[in-house]
């Protein structure tokens, strides 16, 4: 018989694998579109541009500084509550 | 974690590791080799423009060399890229921002006395270290006519300043001036000292503040009093542009900028603009500051801390440069998604500065 992983352990991996996959993919994509040139050289039409790079680096900051410990603190979360269940 | 995720390439880069290197390096000469135009840049001024043209060529150039000069093996790659980025630089388009600042055009003025300190400064740097490791340069004539013309223009300034536009005096610009002048003396054993002593005497008396031992980033060419405050990004590049060849002064303007403006976080660094946390607006040469943190502080101090052997510093600064710079590899490269063509440009220049006079 097949065993699946807890819904929230599943969830707890799939949501971090999907912001680190984001940021993986967005970094490629805004390396082709050169969209992050408006930081460096801002000219009169970098308002778009910077708002979605600010954006970017939030999330690229988000994933590179907090997430292993969002990760690590969520599952400790689920790792407590298992064990109340199971205890 | 995150600090060790970032600082992963820092001790190789401090360690010159080739393949790092090339990667970043077969980026910035493919952007080189395709050309970069005003387009690629994306501010409303022209100057600033037609100066980010002709600085991508310029790091470009520079960086190749250095990589030549540490790897010798990569010289057949690299050095057609070089040669091809110094003659874009010599080129009447690239010229033009500054032709157009002085009504006149650099090249063909070099018997006059209008300085181009900005444009012949930084064009001749790349000249003299092409110098160093070509000994028949091709392009040793130019080399020649300019050093001659920037000495002269040296003698005859009051001040030992030569002027970036008309009416503008930037001590980093002079720094490539008395950089150049010594690597032509050495390549050559042609004398320029009398110019350059009294013109670095001016540096170390006149344009540091000396509360703070930074360079002042604009200087009156007619007072000689300072016209902007003191500033990291500035005297960062100093020390960058000395270290090709005055390496005590550019050591004194590295501790000044380190004691002052350096900072770091969980093992993060920055350089602040400012000194000792003083607020101020950024500009194109600091670029957007970041509460209080510039992002060409931070990539310029990269040299110093390559070129005086300060591991700690690089792997600091390297940890901040992975975080914001986007590093993306593909197909055996590297590129920094925030930086652009310039930025490549710079980054790899500075992290590839020589331990070693060139």
């Amino acid at each position: 018989m097949k065993t699946r992983l807890p819904t929230t352990l599943r969830r707890i991996i799939l949501e971090l694998l999907v912001v680190i996959l984001l940021q993986f993919a967005l970094s490629h994509v805004l390396t082709h579109v050169r969209l992050l040139d408006h930081l460096l050289s801002p000219g009169s039409e970098s308002n778009i541009a910077l708002g979605v790079t600010t954006a970017f680096l939030l999330l690229r900051m988000f994933v590179m500084l907090f997430a292993p410990g969002w990760f690590i603190a969520r599952l400790w979360l689920w790792w407590s509550r298992q064990k109340q269940i199971n205890g | 974690m995150p600090r060790w995720w970032c600082g992963r390439d820092a001790h190789r880069w401090f360690d010159g590791d080739p393949k790092l290197v090339t990667a970043l390096a077969r980026e910035v000469a493919a952007t080189a080799l395709r050309g970069v135009s005003e387009k690629d840049f994306t501010n409303d001024n022209p100057v600033f423009k037609g100066e980010w043209q002709f600085g991508t060529y310029q790091m470009t150039a520079l960086a190749l060399l250095q990589i030549i000069q540490e790897h010798p093996s990569l010289r057949t790659e690299f050095m057609p890229v070089i040669e091809i980025s110094i003659d874009r630089m010599l080129s009447e388009e690239v010229r033009a921002f500054d032709t157009k600042q002085w009504k006149e055009d650099a090249l063909a003025t070099l018997d006059g006395p209008n300085s181009h300190a900005a444009y012949l400064g930084y064009m001749n740097v790349v000249l003299g270290v092409h110098r160093r490791i070509v000994a028949d340069s091709r392009f040793s004539d130019v080399n020649d006519r300019i050093s001659r013309a920037l000495a002269r223009r040296l003698r005859a300034s009051p001040k030992g300043l030569l002027e970036t536009y008309p009416g503008e005096g930037y001590p980093v610009d002079n720094s490539s001036v008395i950089a150049s002048l010594l690597l032509h003396t050495r390549n050559t054993g042609e004398d320029h000292n009398d110019a350059v002593l009294r013109s670095l005497d001016h540096l170390r008396e006149s344009w540091i503040e000396p509360r703070t031992g930074l360079l002042y980033q604009a200087i009156d060419s007619r007072s000689g009093d300072p016209a902007d405050s003191a500033r990291a990004s500035g005297t960062a590049l100093s020390v960058a542009l000395l270290a090709y060849a005055e390496r005590d002064t550019s050591r004194i303007l590295y501790d000044a900028v380190q004691a002052r403006c350096a900072d770091s976080l969980f093992g993060f660094g920055w350089v602040n603009e400012f000194p000792d946390n003083h607020k101020g607006r950024g500009d194109v040469d600091s670029g957007p500051l970041i509460f209080g943190m510039s992002p060409s502080a931070c990539g310029f101090s990269l040299a110093g801390a390559r070129a005086f052997g300060d591991r700690d510093t690089i792997v600091r600064l390297y940890r901040t440069a992975h975080l914001m710079g986007t590093p993306v590899d593909y197909n055996g490269r590297r590129t920094y998604a925030t930086g652009g063509p310039l930025g490549n440009a710079i980054l790899l220049a500075m992290l590839t500065t020589q331990p070693r006079l060139p």
